[in-house]
């Protein structure tokens, strides 16, 4: 029976678990070296710096967002055979289709990315202050830390804008790392977060002229994401700031999954 | 079945490699793409493969364009490319891993080829020369009894045995449904097991015969001075003489020099 060419979930299968299989050890490499640094990021850093954080999910929030980065960096490195001619033909000509190809690094880099980072720093804080909780320092009961959990992260967001928003914006990011990373071969990691943080710096930038020169009364001052312009609620929480980000990240997420398709379709080697 | 109509590709914003290129190659057939460096070989069988795609002008194979890169296409088809690389994992576990993507893959072919060249299931890449990995590629591409087989410079790096391995192996594993395209530039390797000729030069297509016709046309002889013998068409120095062409004007048949009418044709004193 002919298959669908565009997408068959039996081969899909097949060839993800190939691939896996012919990779594994670049993953466990990498969940292992993520894995103990961030242990001894936590480490250092909650014997070192906690207690000049005025509330500790602050220093908490500070982890997250250096986390974040190296989620980033994991995101900009899907398509590792990008980087040499040899290795993207061999790719290129196994048996899948373009869409298959392309999910399959979806999944590894961003679903697995993400799950893989929420799940190792959750682990990693909780094994540092465990460790730390053991020491002569802390067992005298002079310092204490107190555990990562859920009622430290919904405090660790306190901006007005919805969470989900955040989330979205995180992926949008991600996708766009996954899809510009398929545009360079040599130095792929570097040029793509270049890259990327161009293309948000040049957002943030025409966000915060846009508002100095429409709103010129109260925006005396340039400054980059200062925006002072009039927010309307729309609909709960959602005013129109949030709406108009959630819109532009909307369509760089749906924009760089098209793209990253089309040019995963197009290559030639 | 390779359907070549009016192609014309280029790299870049360089002169067209291929310019209204056009040849057929039927299955079953066992073909040597010759040329010199630059013929444009190499490009023809990435063409073919679909690794890149013509600008101008129709490429069909099994009736699929390559470029499209369709799943179906692709399991039809095995390519070895003349620098290739491999991931850091064993013998075993790079069969285990990609054989379910080609539907007839044959496992038992596969372990025999393995024997013969005396490769073991538990050896890691890494571990493995050029050659031995070379034959690993060989071994495989056999095994997964695709349509079309693309072997660029398949004997490369390989040792006189293996070279010689690899034409038994080769000639007992290819059925009749399939086409193997063999690109070399070491013509002795394939000389015998081949069973059709193209030739390239600067992307033009200056032959396409099969042996038996070329071996009806010329005798490939020695002589040891050229004077008297206005049959022939081509000759070279050799240690013991002359390495010559002559017309085949009667119903002899010689064994086919393919280096010698390789160079021939080059040196456009045949087509």
């Amino acid at each position: 029976m002919k298959q669908n060419s565009f997408f068959s979930i039996n081969r899909f299968g097949r060839f993800l678990s190939a691939y896996m299989q012919l990779n594994y050890k670049r993953y466990l490499y990498i969940i292992a070296g993520a894995f103990i640094a961030f242990y001894a990021w936590f480490l250092f850093f909650m014997n070192n710096t906690l207690h000049h954080f005025d509330v500790q999910y602050s220093f908490y929030m500070s982890c997250l967002s250096m986390g974040a980065l190296a989620l980033g960096a994991f995101v900009g490195s899907a398509f590792p055979e990008w980087s040499d001619k040899i290795k993207t033909g061999n790719y290129l000509l196994l048996p899948a289709s373009t869409f298959e190809k392309a999910l399959s690094q979806f999944l590894i880099y961003i679903v697995g990315g993400i799950l893989f980072f929420c799940v190792i720093f959750y682990v990693d804080a909780h094994l540092a202050r465990w460790t730390l909780m053991h020491t002569e320092r802390y067992i005298s009961g002079e310092h204490t830390i107190d555990a990562l959990n859920g009622v430290m992260l919904s405090k660790i967001y306190q901006s007005d804008e919805p969470w989900s928003l955040i989330l979205w914006i995180i992926f949008s990011i991600a996708c766009l790392l996954f899809s510009i990373r398929l545009f360079f071969s040599r130095f792929g990691l570097v040029k793509t977060v270049i890259a990327v943080g161009a293309i948000l710096f040049l957002f943030f930038f025409c966000l915060t002229f846009s508002s100095f020169l429409f709103y010129a009364d109260e925006n005396t001052v340039f400054r980059l994401l200062d925006l002072k312009t009039p927010v309307h609620n729309v609909h709960k929480g959602w005013d129109n700031v949030a709406i108009l980000f959630f819109v532009f990240f909307g369509a760089t997420t749906f924009l760089s999954l098209c793209l990253a398709y089309f040019k995963l379709k197009e290559k030639q080697v | 079945m390779i359907e070549i109509k009016n192609v014309s590709f280029r790299y870049g914003k360089h002169k067209p490699l291929f310019d209204d290129f056009s040849l057929n190659i039927e299955d079953g057939r066992i073909v040597g793409l010759l040329g010199k460096n630059g013929a444009g070989k190499s490009t023809l069988l990435r063409l073919i493969a679909g690794l890149l795609s013509p600008q101008k002008g129709e490429l069909l194979v099994n009736a699929y364009k390559p470029g499209q890169r369709l799943p179906d296409y692709l399991a039809s088809i095995y390519m070895i490319p003349e620098e290739f690389s491999l991931p850091p994992v064993s013998v075993d576990g790079y069969v285990k891993a990609l054989s379910p993507l080609y539907p007839d893959f044959d496992q038992e072919k596969m372990s025999s080829i393995l024997e013969e060249f005396e490769l073991n299931r538990r050896d890691k890449f890494h571990k493995l020369s050029h050659g031995q990995r070379k034959k690993f590629l060989i071994a495989f591409a056999f095994a997964s009894q695709c349509r079309l087989l693309i072997l660029d410079e398949p004997t490369n790096g390989l040792d006189i045995p293996s070279k010689s391995l690899f034409r038994k192996v080769m000639v007992r594993s290819v059925g009749e449904q399939q086409l193997v395209l063999i690109s070399t530039h070491q013509v002795k390797d394939i000389d015998t097991i081949i069973d059709s000729v193209v030739t390239l030069d600067k992307g033009q297509l200056v032959l396409q015969d099969n042996i038996e016709n070329i071996g009806r046309k010329y005798l490939f002889e020695t002589a040891s001075d050229l004077t008297g013998d206005a049959r022939i068409i081509y000759s070279e120095k050799s240690p013991s003489g002359y390495r010559i062409i002559r017309a085949n004007e009667g119903n002899d048949e010689t064994k086919i020099d393919l280096e010698l009418f390789f160079n021939a044709i080059i040196n456009k004193t045949i087509y």
